[in-house]
């Protein structure tokens, strides 16, 4: 139980001080706020031009609030694996060695506890726009929840995969490369601006099951459009690539870590 | 009394990847890649007792850093063992963690933008420390380190003193009962790091924590510990007390004398060509600075001559800086000048002595009247015979 | 001396003539030094083009997708988009790579920096510019040739046009640039507000211009000249009137003219020495 205060503890310690810094978390703020404009603008042209009321089972004002949910978890996601390349570099992670904590856990506590206060002001300046272009979501507490779950495996999902990212620093000068193309492949094929449902069959087929949709897709459109299936299959994608890329994640640490028992960092 | 620290025959060799320069090179070192061994670390010994005060010096890349992470439990050894508080480093680290504190002076436990009490909470909290204990602990360490003024202020806004200050604070929250320390002092002012090494040599006297100093800075060492580690090319050549240190280096002791005559003038600079082991350094209007070989000319048959000779207004007699005797360490000059009391010569490494585990007091008076920074004299006519 | 009071006006003219050859030399000497500084780590030089262009590609993705499904945005088909990426990405990327500088001038003005340029015998503003260059940069160029090249339309008039409007869209760019970072000489902490002005001209510029009406649309040709670095472009490539290249032409030298006396105004103000409790 200690353990869990210990972590806790930590989260709370990011929280109050990422507060002392608030002009960075508004500048994610704007750039939502911005996005949401242009494609408010595109999304009502698209549907005057093809006239009806749904596609792919989506209205207009669903496709505006998925934005708002995709948005807000990569706007919020805080960007570790650069800060844990810099840790791996410059010796600070052995340093931590002697602490007593795990340095997973214990970034992953300061991960919540940045994204714990980046979700609610992103998700409320995208909300506002979203209510103001087409009114509320077509929302039950039923999808209400499954999105707030599935937000939670997505944004653990992806600290998963940056800090492995950031960890392979100790094999890799560089390890921006690899971030890059994961988020290039989150934006793309997770379905960052348009949901999965509008993809080619072929394409939409693969990407459901790649971990990238579980990232940004999954909370989205299970927050917009709930329904069972989709649950169930989003869901199962997000705890199996949460488990494969966890373990992932684990092993390429204890070989960090024993690289440091062996070589000093 | 069982030792605190124990290493024995401590080595460690590294491998590392030679990486070529330019693109192609890379693309080389990839796919055949060409490693070179370094031997940081060639075989230590030392045994350091509790309530010790230890200085662990020597050059960069002589193999300091490569010690402590060992001692840390951070680094596996090539071969050897050691033990800190009767664990093995490396095989129990989860478990000696709570009972060590490293603080390195460059970086931060603290959260930066938080007030230091924040951060006295979380490692309350990470150090598993009873509330009611850890309230009261913290007490007597914001008293002992006089921090109460800031401990709502955000350590981005205090000096560096201050920040260290409450750095330690941080780091003593567990009752370690040994402190690593690297490089507290660098980057602070004088006042600061007097007040440092005051705070310091108390905690180690009350509660007898000891403490494992890394330090480029004389003063930090002179003050501060009774016992220094010499560590040069991977192994130790030098373990005994801070005397033998002066004692074995450098056997000088150097006079410095305010005249009340043109240096010129007088006879007394004719005194180093008289009196042999005696060397003029500076000769420059009213001062005249003397070097004087202890082990060939005895301090008291010079200073009576020169006081008989010349009209003296100040005499200050000291010892050669510890930069100095640091540097001639450094430099290989291990096969110094003068052997010590047996006319062995000094290049053989010392065993290490069993100190007295306290602070005695002698020295403790001799560090408080020295600014050893630059080697400055100290003022007037407060010599201090040489011990 | 004689000639000189003789012929005041052609030696006027040879004068103006070796200045803007020795500030060509200038600046191309500035480019070789930087590209050289470039080649020292040439792997991350390509990494980070490469990633440029990833990044670029991704948006890319989502218009191939898009258009997959819905014939048009207003008019606006996939090629369009193309072609929109094809005069935006070398225009900005030009912009930041040849005149590196552009997006940091409100960091530099706040810093104190520009005291470097103003003890050297150029002009300020150019010095300034050049003396920095975003490697990165060349990935976008890179891609937006790529994506001229796939547009298809390799006619020597079309390219000759197309190179005119990059040159152009660049002046708006950097233009706004400039500007953006000079509220520093006015409003002090400016250094958020300069790169987020500065991003939000690019985002905008890279979608297409028929998104937008009524006040968005008279905010694009104006305070966020998206229109003029980008879609008004697009639209001469689609349908060419000379009138419409006029209009660009006109704007690109006219913000460029605000752009360096709005930077002049604030330097004497910067010179005058009352931005001094925001250096050092």
């Amino acid at each position: 139980m200690r353990k869990l205060v210990k972590y806790t503890a930590v989260l709370t310690a990011t929280a109050l001080s990422s507060l002392m810094y608030p002009r960075d978390m508004l500048v994610p703020a704007a750039f939502m706020a911005l996005v949401l404009f242009v494609f408010v603008q595109l999304w009502t042209v698209t549907y005057e031009q093809t006239g009806g009321v749904l596609i792919a089972g989506l209205t207009r004002g669903d496709l505006i609030w998925y934005l708002v949910l995709t948005e807000t978890v990569v706007l919020s996601a805080p960007r570790i694996s650069q800060k844990i390349d810099e840790e791996v570099k410059s010796g600070e992670l052995a340093l931590a060695l002697v602490r007593p904590y795990n340095y997973v856990l214990y970034h992953l506590a300061r991960y919540w506890g940045e994204a714990a206060l980046r979700l609610p002001l992103n998700f409320t300046v995208g909300a506002t726009i979203a209510l103001a272009a087409s009114g509320p979501p077509a929302v039950t507490p039923l999808s209400a929840a499954a999105g707030l779950v599935a937000l939670a495996l997505a944004l653990t999902l992806n600290f998963a995969v940056e800090t492995a990212i950031g960890l392979a620093a100790f094999w890799f000068e560089d390890t921006m490369p690899f971030f890059w193309i994961y988020q290039k492949l989150v934006f793309s094929l997770g379905g960052l601006f348009l949901p999965l449902d509008l993809f080619p069959q072929v394409l939409a087929a693969i990407a459901r099951f790649l971990p990238f949709a579980g990232v940004t897709y999954a909370p989205a459109r299970l927050f917009v459009s709930f329904s069972w299936e989709a649950l169930a299959w989003l869901l199962m994608v997000q705890v199996i690539w949460l488990l494969a890329l966890g373990c992932l994640m684990a092993r390429v640490y204890t070989r960090a870590v024993r690289k440091v028992n062996i070589h000093g960092g | 009394m069982t030792p605190v620290v124990e290493a024995q025959g401590l080595r460690k060799v590294f491998r590392a990847k030679e990486k070529p320069p330019g693109l192609l090179g890379s693309l080389r070192s990839l796919v055949r890649p060409t490693y070179r061994t370094v031997e940081a670390v060639r075989g230590i010994d030392f045994t350091i007792a509790p309530g010790e005060m230890v200085a662990f010096i020597g050059p960069n890349g002589a193999g300091k850093s490569t010690t402590i992470k060992m001692l840390t439990g951070i680094l596996y050894p090539t071969s050897g063992t050691a033990r800190v508080l009767g664990l093995v480093p490396w095989e129990r680290r989860q478990e000696l963690v709570y009972r060590i504190a490293a603080v390195f002076g460059q970086r931060s436990q603290l959260w930066y933008h938080l007030p230091p009490i924040d951060s006295f909470e979380l490692l309350a909290r990470i150090y598993e420390l009873d509330r009611a204990d850890y309230r009261r602990r913290l007490a007597a360490l914001i008293e002992r380190f006089d921090i109460a003024a800031f401990l709502h202020t955000p350590v981005r806004k205090l000096s560096l003193g201050e920040r260290m200050r409450c750095e330690l604070v941080g780091a003593l929250l567990h009752r370690p009962a040994v402190l690593f320390l690297d490089e507290p002092t660098i980057g602070l002012d004088v006042v600061a790091r007097q007040r440092i090494r005051a705070h310091l040599r108390e905690l180690n006297e009350t509660e007898g924590t000891t403490v494992f100093l890394t330090s480029h800075d004389a003063g930090d060492i002179e003050q501060l510990c009774r016992r220094v580690i010499v560590i040069s090319h991977g192994t130790v050549i030098f373990d005994d007390s801070m005397e033998a240190l002066k004692r074995r280096f450098i056997p000088t002791k150097v006079i410095e004398l305010k005249l009340e005559e043109s240096a010129d003038k007088t006879p007394a600079h004719t005194i180093g060509a008289e009196l042999p082991g005696v060397r003029v350094i500076r000769r420059e209007d009213y001062v005249l600075t003397l070097e004087v070989e202890t082990a060939r000319q005895s301090i008291e048959v010079v200073v009576g001559r020169i006081l008989a000779t010349c009209r003296v207004a100040d005499v200050t007699i000291s010892d050669p800086p510890l930069e100095e005797i640091i540097a001639a360490i450094y430099a290989g000059r291990g096969t110094a000048r003068g052997n010590d009391a047996n006319g062995v010569p000094a290049a053989t490494v010392e065993p290490a002595r069993e100190a007295a585990g306290s602070l005695g007091t002698p020295k403790a008076k001799e560090a408080e009247t020295k600014e050893a920074d630059g080697g400055a004299p100290c003022e007037s006519l407060s010599s201090t015979p040489p011990s | 001396m004689a000639d000189k009071l003789e012929m005041p006006a052609r030696v006027s003219c040879g004068a103006l003539w070796k200045r803007a050859v020795s500030t060509l030399s200038f600046v191309s000497a500035y480019l070789r030094v930087n590209l050289a500084a470039a080649m020292e780590y040439r792997a991350s030089f390509i990494t980070q083009c490469v990633g440029m262009m990833l990044n670029d590609a991704i948006m890319f993705v989502f218009w191939w997708l898009y258009f997959e499904r819905f014939p048009a945005v207003r008019g606006w088909e996939l090629r369009d988009v193309v072609m929109l990426w094809a005069v935006v990405a070398p225009s900005f990327g030009l912009a930041v790579t040849l005149f590196g500088n552009g997006s940091r001038l409100a960091t530099l003005i706040v810093q104190g920096q520009l005291d470097y340029y103003l003890a050297l015998p150029r002009n300020v503003l150019l010095h300034v510019l050049v003396s920095r260059m975003s490697l990165p940069g060349w990935g976008d160029v890179a891609f937006g040739l790529a994506a001229f090249l796939l547009a298809g339309r390799l006619d020597p008039a079309t390219i000759v046009l197309y190179s005119v409007l990059v040159g152009a869209s660049m002046a708006v760019f950097l233009a706004f640039q400039v500007l953006a970072g000079s509220l520093a000489f006015f409003i002090g902490n400016a250094e958020t507000a300069a790169t987020q002005a500065q991003n939000t001209l690019v985002t905008l510029s890279l979608y297409p211009g028929s998104l937008f009406r009524g006040w968005t649309k008279l905010l694009l040709f104006t305070l966020l000249p998206a229109a003029f670095t980008a879609h008004v472009p697009v639209e001469l490539l689609r349908r060419f009137v000379p009138a419409g290249l006029a209009v660009l032409l006109g704007f690109a030298c006219g913000s460029m003219a605000l752009a360096v006396s709005v930077f002049r105004l604030g330097l004497r103000r910067y010179e005058s020495g009352n931005l001094m409790t925001l250096r050092g």
